[in-house]
Parts: structure tokens; sequence; C-alpha cells
């Protein structure tokens, strides 16, 4: 049992459904505990967020099923994506900024 | 005939490979869910748990004490200073580091080739191109990893980190007496002298996961 086994865990549909219905219906939980989260808690919980967004990108026709083949694949579309977003942030206060100039 | 058996070996050990799998995932489901997991050993039953702030306060104290005691060891070397003697007897730790993090800066670069070319929905030979580059890259950066931790496994960090390391197993470990659990070992010297090998692997497998990850 290793962090693969978290993320294979976390990678479960069953598990995908909970952490989306706990976002949405108060009183469903993921862990016993409800503050102080552990460690193993955090990287797990980190690791379905990697996860809820691949699939919403997936649904949303960003990527195909593909990137889920693997980890190598999923590490790489993520920090791909997350590199994409910084540039869009850049790119938008840029803009924002040219458009106080203006005024 | 032969090929018969084969195949049904193989079958055989496919479905004792996902069993595996599956028990592993369920014990991780159990130990995520509430900080905790029990297992049965030598038919006992044990049980590894999140250290309480009581049991934090006690490494706390344990890790200060070795900490005393092993800068007052002239034979306990800090890294940096290991760093140095190995240069001058012609090993250059610095210069594996350089090599690590160079290779981690060329994964990066395939991964948002590969990253970008999955959002394009790219072929297969050419993910699979930089899949194998990532792979090997991986593989070699790991390589290095070892050799630099190898070299400074006996550093004063790394004998305090894995003195704290058996503190963690020694303070998380219960076992279930009269329906009740109870600290397995009721001192670090209790621990120290246990032979069983085995328990205390499992036990550090789960304390160091659920401390550190």
């Amino acid at each position: 049992m290793n962090i693969n086994t978290i993320r294979k865990l976390a990678k479960e549909i069953k598990m995908l459904n909970l952490f989306s219905a706990s976002k949405e219906i108060n009183g469903i939980k993921l862990f016993h505990n409800e503050s102080d989260l552990s460690k193993i808690q955090e990287l797990f919980v980190s690791y379905l967020y990697f996860y809820y967004n691949i699939n919403m990108d997936i649904s949303m026709e960003k990527v195909s099923k593909k990137v889920l083949e693997n980890d190598i694949y999923e590490d790489a579309y993520n920090l791909w994506k997350s590199k994409q977003g910084n540039k869009e942030t850049i790119k938008k206060d840029n803009t924002d900024h040219n458009v106080h100039l203006v005024f | 005939m032969e090929n018969k058996e084969l195949k049904g070996k193989e079958e055989a050990g496919k479905i004792l490979d996902e069993m595996n799998q599956k028990f592993e995932l369920d014990k991780m489901e159990s130990l995520i869910k509430d900080n905790k997991v029990e297992f049965i050993h030598n038919e006992k039953q044990y049980r590894v748990r999140i250290l309480t702030l009581r049991d934090k306060e006690e490494l706390d104290d344990l890790r200060r004490k070795k900490f005393t005691q092993m800068l007052k060891d002239p034979d306990v070397l800090f890294e940096k200073d290991l760093i140095r003697l190995y240069k001058e007897k012609g090993i250059d730790i610095d210069a594996i580091k350089e090599e690590i993090n160079k290779l981690e800066t060329e994964r990066i670069a395939i991964e948002m080739k590969l990253g970008e070319a999955l959002s394009k929905n790219s072929g297969d030979p050419i993910l699979k191109t930089y899949k194998d580059e990532i792979s090997k890259n991986i593989y070699i950066t790991q390589v290095k990893i070892i050799q630099k931790s190898d070299l400074v496994a006996y550093s004063f960090e790394n004998q305090l980190m894995n003195h704290v390391a058996k503190l963690i197993t020694y303070l998380s470990l219960d076992i279930q007496e009269n329906d009740k659990y109870v600290r397995t070992f009721k001192t670090i010297e209790e621990f120290d002298k246990c032979e069983d090998e085995k328990l205390i692997g499992i036990a550090t497998k789960y304390a160091l996961l659920l401390q550190y990850c």
C-alpha cells in the first residue's frame, strides 16, 4: 500500500460520486472526522479534485477518455491545463489593465 | 494440455492479483475514512491510528532527547559536512542534485508537450513517444535519487528522521486486550527489543502513511 493506492482509490467512480454528493448535499461526509484532516486525507481530497476536474473536461469534450489510460497521461494533462490556466489569468489581467488605461 | 495449464495458472495469478489490489483498496479506504486501520497478526488484533495531541507531546519529548544525544556524538555528521567529505574523495553529491533538477526540468517540458497533444487528441504514436520518454526520464531520475539517498543515508538529518519514524510507529500501534485497545509496547525500549519484524513492518507502513503520507 502506497501513494499509488490513494490515487487508485480517488479514481474510483464510487469515490468521485461520493465526492460530488458531499459538495452538494449537506450531511454526506467523506470522512468520519469533520475537521483536522490528516495528511493522507488532504492528499486524498487533492486527488479527488484532480480526477473530478479531468472527468469534467472529458464530459465537456475538452479531452478524450484516453487521458485516463495511465498516470503519465493524467499528470501531463493536468500540468498542461494548470499552465494554460495561469497563461489565461495573466492575459486577462493584462487586458483589464489596458481597459483601465483607455478609461 | 500444457498450454491449457499455463493459461489456467495465468488466470489464477490474475485473479489473485486483483484480489490483493481490492484488499489494498479496502484497507486504504478504511484508513482514510477514520484515520485508523485494524489488522490481525499472529491471531492478535492490532490497530494503527493517527497520533493524539498527547502522543505528539510524547513524540516531541523523545525526539528532543535523541536530537541532543546525536548532537553530542562526533561520529554523526550533518548532510552538508558529509557532502564536503565526499567531495574530497571525488564524489560530487551536488552534481547529482543538479542532474536530478535538470532531469525534472526536462520531464516537465515533455509533460507539457504530452498534455497539449492529449488536448488536441493527437494520435497514439505521438502520445506513446512522449509517454516512453517520460517513463525513461522518471526511471533515470529515481536511480539518481536513490544514489544520492544512499550516500547521505547516515547523515544527522536522515538518522533523526529514521528515529522519528520509529517513534511514530511505537506511539501509534495498539493491541486489542479484553475488547479494548491499549498501546502494544509500554516503552520505546520494549519496542526496540521486539523481534517480530513482520509486525513492525506492517505497523511502520500504516503509521507513516497516516502521519506523513
